[in-house]
């Protein structure tokens, strides 16, 4: 088995492939349900995801190889917010499973076919589910589209506190790639539109900061400022340091050394 | 997957616990078969502590079902848990098993 992962602005993309039997699906729906935390579905979404997974590869294994424990496939998941598209790719017989019939349930127990229930379930769990015979194979798509989150502050995972009345740190932890960057960018103008404008940044658990990040910095201490609020960061680690200085964002935002530095300042604002 | 058979009076309790899948479904489906060829005619299965259920289960469990019917006896499920039982619904499996909330309740049934 091998892994892989790129990665785009918006959207990452993640493949696991090798020759897959039945004791191979749990560890390719653990895969998928990572990715579809990742894409931040909740978690009725997150299991109908490995639900369905489970079903196609089951199909494939069934269906395409005929049951031969090391056919080779591919399961891919782009994530996006709130989307996963899953991707299932092999180069067995060609098994179409969206026009497999339905199963037929019935009190009557000679009408009863339970064959095509995966499928059945798959339909049921995914908001889209297609099908394709290409020069790469079969290849089945899957999309799961989560629940819209309600509840930004909440949802977006990143700490956000009232350190004093009237005063909120927003306190991000580790890598600020480009997924946890729109949850900042998310968070801070929340934050802004509920009056809640008088912001410290502690970035002393943040270890990278992507382009996204600084964004959502500049448009969070933008929004702060254009509402009469007041925007700092501080605790900021060198090597994020080195990213702000570079961009030459030094001179905009007002940085301070420690939290409690920031907490002074920002007090003294108010 | 673990299965555990009780015989009772008028009924084999099947207790199964853990992941029901591809890979573990035929054997829940060889262990009950054993006990319809020895002439057992009533099954409870017991889901309360299933986990998780692919349709490779329900076929087991339909199959068995279909089993049973023809000589005149039932299989009936008790104690899913809320995914399991979604997982029934959707394959339309609550119309064709009676599935009961509690496993006295089911035991009691035959």
């Amino acid at each position: 088995m091998s892994s892989s992962v790129s990665a785009s602005q918006d959207q990452r993309k993640l493949s696991v492939l090798g020759r897959f039997g039945y004791g191979s699906i749990p560890m390719i729906t653990q895969f998928v349900a990572d990715a579809a935390q990742e894409a931040r579905l909740d978690e009725d979404a997150v299991f109908h995801c490995q639900m369905a997974v489970d079903e196609a590869c089951t199909n494939v294994i069934e269906h395409a190889y005929g049951e031969d424990p090391n056919g080779n496939f591919e399961v891919s998941c782009w994530i996006e917010r709130g989307k996963v598209t899953i991707q299932i790719v092999d180069q067995g017989k060609s098994f179409d499973p969206t026009t497999a019939p339905a199963p037929k349930m019935s009190a009557n127990l000679d009408e009863i076919r339970p064959g095509g229930v995966g499928i059945h379930l798959i339909k049921k769990l995914m908001d889209e589910v297609r099908f394709e015979r290409t020069e790469r194979g079969n290849v089945l798509t899957l999309v799961k589209i989560g629940q819209p989150l309600a509840e930004h502050l909440v949802s977006t995972g990143i700490p956000v506190r009232e350190e004093s009345p009237g005063v909120w740190v927003v306190a991000p932890i580790g890598q600020v790639d480009s997924l946890i960057a729109s949850d900042l960018d998310q968070t801070l103008s929340d934050l802004v539109s509920q009056g809640r404008n008088h912001l410290v940044i502690d970035l002393a658990e943040v270890t990278y900061m992507s382009s996204k990040g600084i964004k959502a910095l500049v448009s969070g201490w933008r929004q702060a400022r254009d509402s009469g609020g007041e925007f700092i960061l501080c605790a900021i680690a060198p090597r994020v340091q080195a990213i702000i200085d570079t961009i030459g964002l030094g001179q905009i935002f007002a940085i301070h050394s420690t939290l409690s530095d920031a907490l002074t300042a920002i007090s003294a604002v108010k | 997957m673990d299965v555990k058979i009780q015989e009772m009076n008028r009924v084999d309790l099947v207790e199964v616990s853990g992941r029901v899948d591809s890979s573990t479904a035929a054997d829940l489906g060889a262990k009950m078969n054993e006990r319809i060829n020895n002439g057992t005619l009533n099954i409870v299965v017991d889901l309360s502590q299933v986990d998780y259920m692919s349709s490779g289960g329900l076929r087991e469990l339909v199959a068995a079902l279909k089993r049973v019917k023809k000589d005149g006896g039932d299989l009936r499920l008790c104690s899913p848990s809320p995914r399991v039982r979604e997982v029934l619904d959707l394959a339309g499996l609550d119309t064709i098993f009676q599935i009961f909330e509690e496993q006295v309740k089911a035991v009691g049934s035959f």
